[in-house]
């Protein structure tokens, strides 16, 4: 286990030096800098000015010493100061990721709860009523985008029900009931695609564990119906749930650049958009290579689970 | 709801309903109670703050709150004073001295003196892209500690105009010293300082207590939100979880004006959104194709869409800009659409089959996403087709100063003086030169406008600049929009400013019933 | 039992025949979108402005007096185009990376598995979103996003097969008796891994539409005046309370292809992959 984490951790740090070439590279191509930005549109600007500026931003210097500057500094653990702001980057990322994280962790809890109850429901009564409302559910919550969801929900309960979720930000520490109240609605719209999900593979593994024969000699032994589909069947049905649930995990974590954008929450999605639109390079490349950590870190963690769980799985050996 | 009307407005309107209703409200007859917190929300974050470096308007909005300018205007757009007490001009009008108020106190307790004065623009002419407000002015020198003398290359009847413009705010030499530079920390004489600032989410600002104008502010503290959608902003306005608003789209009107526990307030900007045309670019080149492009637009149509119809339109001098107004029937005869002229025009111009010329929209101003389209149909109709472009800000304004588009929608917070207003935008070789154009008439005026004091003879000479405007076609003036704030009905003292700056929160209060 | 399972496929098949006939409905309005629309997608009407849906607009006109039906309809050809070329290119591009690295192995694979665990660094849609807002807005800028999201992919769905078949008798069988390498990778073992290839490319596509939509959402894919899906929502967003319409009717659209695509997908699996339930 330990030689494969270094196996692992070696390759992940290869992959994080290319993604800071490819980001830096990236964002030199977009056309306009953040001299522009500053400049403005209504302003006699002299070439010295400019030059200046470029200057100030070491945006004069050839591209390779921008690049190894910057990587110097992210191996002495220095993210960089944003341009834009004059704060350093790490410090706006942690303002920034609790709201992400949060989000990310109640849709997923969400998907969960909703995603595996509703396809043990639907394996046992299967076609059944029951079974078809969550199989359409299903592949109307895969269909749904999650914005335009997003929308219709503000629709319904703003103007419908006359309820409006505070608009004005609150973190959890500060006031839970409030955040959560704000969170409500943007993790229902982030999960829903996920529970479906869940509810399908669910669905799925259930039948075949509920087919095989173990399971059959254990209602044969006279244990109740439920017991059985809970205490054997369910625990059996565990590692493709555990494996949909944790990829999806990965997946809400970027869509909640999209939340984050229709209800216009403080997280980290926008914060990259909004480093990207200002041309703040030390902050789009930092925050991205941080997003980036944090997934592979929730890889990662899925990939031991698994391990853990199937005892047939053994790494590095 | 409630309305406070601007006086203008009331000029204008004439409604005796409208009037009563102004009136009855006028007289609040309570004397103002101070303390507790001021929440108002926008949609925009400011990029930076500091006064000098940072052009976005979303910095010269916030700006009042922490600074002052030695010279101010009023609601009517008259220059009064604020930091300096009183002015002279010599008899050469070339030096403007200036005499300071006594007893100004920065945030820091220190006093304002001319020595910081004569920082402030010598900073300003040195590293802020605002010096090209202060053009003409050579040099700025302290006369004594309460008086500063500007000295001019030539006379320069634009210098109240700039010292009370976006550029004007004076700063302190200890604050830079301090901070390097003021985008994330502020030191200023103004009603608040910055107490602490989350970028995109709040910027919160406490009342400073040795401000110069005694009494003010009425409030602790003031909150300035961030809250990047409108439509939630209606919604919190509505629900009362924010004091006070200022809505940039103005169709939001409608939604907020018949709710009771809400005031609205609704008066003419200073600034207007035009069309701009470059006339060094294939036709546009023939001042016939530009006039037909003048006439085929309707900017009422332009104006409905894009600002809901709340607005005006308007002559080269916005109706806040009073006293260089032309009559209204001086200009209003250029406006009223004529799709057979312009087809006239353009055949006389030997484009009688049309042509294709790009126009240019930024995606974040809301105002020329939605004109752009209208202007294109209208361009449609006497045969030119204008392909939409959108432009991210960064690269237009990359392209924009680099002169490079064919027709591009464009915005400005305006200009309290005709010479800032067109000199830049239209001299052909001394200004910025928008249009890549020249029209010697035009440079000559605008050079006598400038070197001209006398008021009378300056409006004679602003008067036949805005019709030549009127005849060659630069930009065809859209429509400028009105200004609309909501406050709860709980809100007292608010004022809103044809520039739009948040002048208006030092003599906020709050009535808690 | 046996009619019970008789009556479970023919169900199913009548759900993947619904989802190709509202596929096919879509990709017609694309095709044919000038004589089905009733009016030009960027028509103004100033004496219709944020009418609601009726006699006059089946679905509603916006702030510009546009007919919101003739604007879905176009929007479906950005949908579409979009989708397509995309998963094209991610097809073709991450397929041939795949094959290279799972048939050649060593050195290729190596090297092409560095690059593509790049790509997969990041959260897909977060990706998508900033190769998009780098790349600068538009409808090309979508296309190269959704065409880098996808590319990894195909080439990990391919890889996977191919070196299992690699390994197999009859390839060596064939190298044995000197067919060239890409011989046997073209002819021999890539026409025995597509099928799971070319269900997961059904999957892509739907997903596709769904980031295109995004991306025109956040404002980073088609560029208005030109209606697609996501730019309308967009647009709509600020008359949620006056003129609701304009936000329903592409959202709709959206559901509905994806939905179509999703359903051909899960039939296409049933089909061709006979082992998954």
């Amino acid at each position: 286990m330990g030689r494969y984490l270094v196996v692992r951790a070696y390759s992940m740090a290869l992959t994080l030096l290319g993604l800071t070439v490819l980001v830096f590279l990236m964002l030199r191509l977009i056309p306009g800098t953040v001299v522009e930005q500053m400049i403005g549109a209504d302003a006699v600007v002299s070439p010295e000015m400019v030059a200046q500026l470029r200057h100030f931003f070491g945006l004069d210097q050839p591209w390779w010493l921008q690049y190894s500057r910057w990587l110097g500094g992210l191996a002495q653990g220095d993210l960089g100061t944003s341009w834009r702001t004059g704060k350093p980057v790490v410090r706006l990322i942690l303002e920034r990721l609790p709201v992400t994280i949060e989000l990310t962790l109640l849709a997923v809890g969400f998907a969960l709860v909703l995603g595996i109850a509703a396809g043990i429901v639907s394996a046992v009564r299967r076609d059944r009523a029951v079974d078809n409302v969550v199989r359409v559910g299903a592949l109307l919550g895969l269909s749904v985008p999650v914005f335009w969801q997003g929308t219709m929900l503000i629709l319904f309960f703003s103007i419908y029900l006359r309820w409006m979720p505070p608009v004005v930000w609150v973190d959890f520490f500060t006031d839970p009931r409030r955040n959560l109240t704000i969170m409500l609605l943007p993790a229902l719209c982030l999960g829903t695609a996920s529970a479906a999900n869940i509810a399908r593979t669910t669905r799925a593994s259930m039948l075949d564990v509920l087919r095989s024969e173990y399971i059959r000699t254990a209602a044969a032994k006279g244990l109740a119906g439920w017991a059985v589909v809970m205490k054997h069947a369910l625990k059996n049905a565990l590692i493709p749930i555990v494996t949909v649930a944790g990829l999806q995990m990965g997946i809400l974590l970027g869509g909640t650049v999209v939340v984050e954008e229709v209800f216009t929450l403080p997280g980290v999605g926008r914060l990259v958009l909004w480093s990207i639109y200002q041309r703040d390079y030390p902050l789009t490349q930092s925050t991205i290579l941080f997003v980036a950590i944090l997934f592979m870190a929730i890889n990662l963690a899925v990939d031991m689970l698994y391990g853990y769980l199937d005892p047939r799985i053994r790494y590095g050996e | 709801m409630t309305m406070h009307l601007s006086r203008r407005e009331l000029l204008t309107a004439g409604g005796a309903a409208l009037a009563a209703l102004s009136v009855g409200r006028a007289a609040h007859g309570q004397a103002p109670k101070s303390g507790s917190t001021f929440v108002s929300a926008q949609t925009t974050e400011a990029t930076g703050l500091d006064p000098q470096l940072v052009p976005a308007f979303s910095r010269s909005r916030r700006s009042p709150m922490m600074y002052n300018q030695l010279v101010r205007f009023d609601a009517e757009m008259n220059p009064v004073p604020e930091l300096a007490e009183s002015w002279q001009v010599s008899p050469d009008g070339l030096t403007w001295t200036f005499k300071l108020r006594e007893g100004v106190r920065f945030h820091d307790g220190q006093e304002l003196s001319s020595a910081d004065v004569k920082f402030t623009f010598d900073r300003l002419f040195e590293r802020s892209p605002g010096k090209s407000d202060f053009i003409a002015v050579d040099r700025v020198e302290p006369a004594g500690r309460y008086a500063v003398k500007f000295v001019t290359k030539e006379p320069f009847a634009g210098l109240l105009a700039a010292l009370g413009g976006f550029w004007g705010f004076v700063i302190s030499e200890a604050g830079i010293k301090k901070h390097g530079d003021l985008n994330k920390a502020a030191l200023g004489t103004g009603p608040f300082r910055l107490e602490d600032w989350k970028v995109e989410q709040q910027m919160v600002l406490k009342r400073h207590p040795q401000y110069f104008k005694k009494g003010l502010p009425h409030v602790d503290e003031v909150i300035l939100r961030i809250i990047p959608d409108e439509a939630n902003i209606v919604a919190a306005l509505r629900t009362g979880q924010i004091h006070h608003a200022f809505l940039e789209d103005n169709k939001n009107f409608n939604l907020l004006k018949d709710e009771k526990t809400l005031t609205g307030y609704r008066s003419s900007r200073l600034g207007y959104d035009f069309l701009n045309i470059n006339a060094s670019r294939g036709p546009l080149k023939d001042v016939r194709v530009r006039q037909a492009i003048s006439w085929a637009v309707d900017r009422s149509q332009v104006l409905r869409v894009a600002a809901a119809g709340f607005g005006r339109l308007t002559a080269p001098a916005t109706a806040p800009m009073r006293q260089w107004q032309l009559t209204e029937e001086q200009w209003m005869r250029y406006y009223k659409p004529d799709p057979d002229r312009a087809r006239k025009l353009l055949a006389d111009a030997g484009h009688a089959g049309g042509f294709t010329v790009k126009l240019g929209v930024i995606p974040t101003f809301p105002t020329m996403v939605l004109g752009a389209p209208v202007v294109a149909a209208q361009l449609k109709r006497i045969g030119i087709t204008a392909e939409i472009e959108n432009v991210e800000y960064a690269v237009w304004i990359k392209r924009w100063l680099a002169r490079d588009f064919d027709l591009t929608m464009n915005t400005t917070p305006g200009y309290a003086d005709p010479d800032t207003a067109f000199f830049r935008a239209l001299h052909s070789t001394k200004g910025q030169n928008w249009n890549s154009w020249s029209v010697p008439e035009l440079d000559g005026l605008l050079e006598e406008g400038r070197r001209t004091l006398d008021p009378k003879k300056r409006k004679e000479i602003y008067d036949r600049v805005q019709i030549l405007i009127l005849e060659n076609v630069p930009h065809l003036w859209l429509f400028s929009a009105d200004t609309i704030d909501f406050t709860q009905a709980t809100v007292k003292g608010f004022k809103q400013h044809p520039m739009t700056l948040l002048y208006g929160f030092e003599g906020v209060w709050l009535d808690r019933a | 039992m046996q009619w019970e399972r008789q009556l479970r496929r023919g169900t199913r098949s009548t759900v993947v025949v619904l989802g190709g006939l509202v596929a096919l409905l879509i990709v017609g309005a694309a095709l044919f979108a000038g004589s089905l629309a009733p009016s030009a997608p960027d028509e103004q009407n100033f004496d219709l402005i944020e009418s609601a849906p009726g006699a006059r607009a089946l679905f509603g006109t916006d702030r510009f007096g546009r007919d919101v039906l003739s604007r879905v309809i176009y929007g479906s050809r950005i949908s579409l185009y979009v989708a397509t070329v995309s998963i094209g290119v991610a097809m073709g591009v991450g397929g041939a990376l795949g094959l290279v690295a799972g048939y050649l192995g060593g050195a290729w694979d190596n090297v092409i598995n560095r690059v593509m665990d790049v790509f997969f660094s990041v959260p897909g849609l977060l990706l998508a979103v900033g190769i998009a807002a780098m790349r600068g807005p538009g409808v090309n800028s979508a296309v190269v996003a959704i065409s880098i999201v996808y590319t990894p992919l195909f080439a990990r769905v391919m890889r996977g097969p191919v070196l299992a078949e690699r390994e197999k008798d009859y390839v060596q069988a064939v190298r044995a008796l000197g067919a060239t390498r890409l011989a046997v990778a073209l002819k021999h073992v890539l026409p025995n891994v597509i099928s799971p290839f070319v269900i997961q490319g059904t999957v892509a596509f739907s997903q596709a539409i769904l980031i295109e939509a995004s991306l025109s959402y956040l404002g980073l894919s088609a560029q208005p005046p030109t209606p697609s899906w996501g730019n309308m929502l967009n647009e709509g967003r600020t008359y949620l309370e006056t003129a609701p319409w304009i936000s329903v009717f592409p959202g709709i659209a959206i559901m509905l292809s994806v939905l179509a695509f999703n359903l051909i997908g899960d039939g296409l699996r049933d089909i061709l992959d006979p082992n998954v339930q």
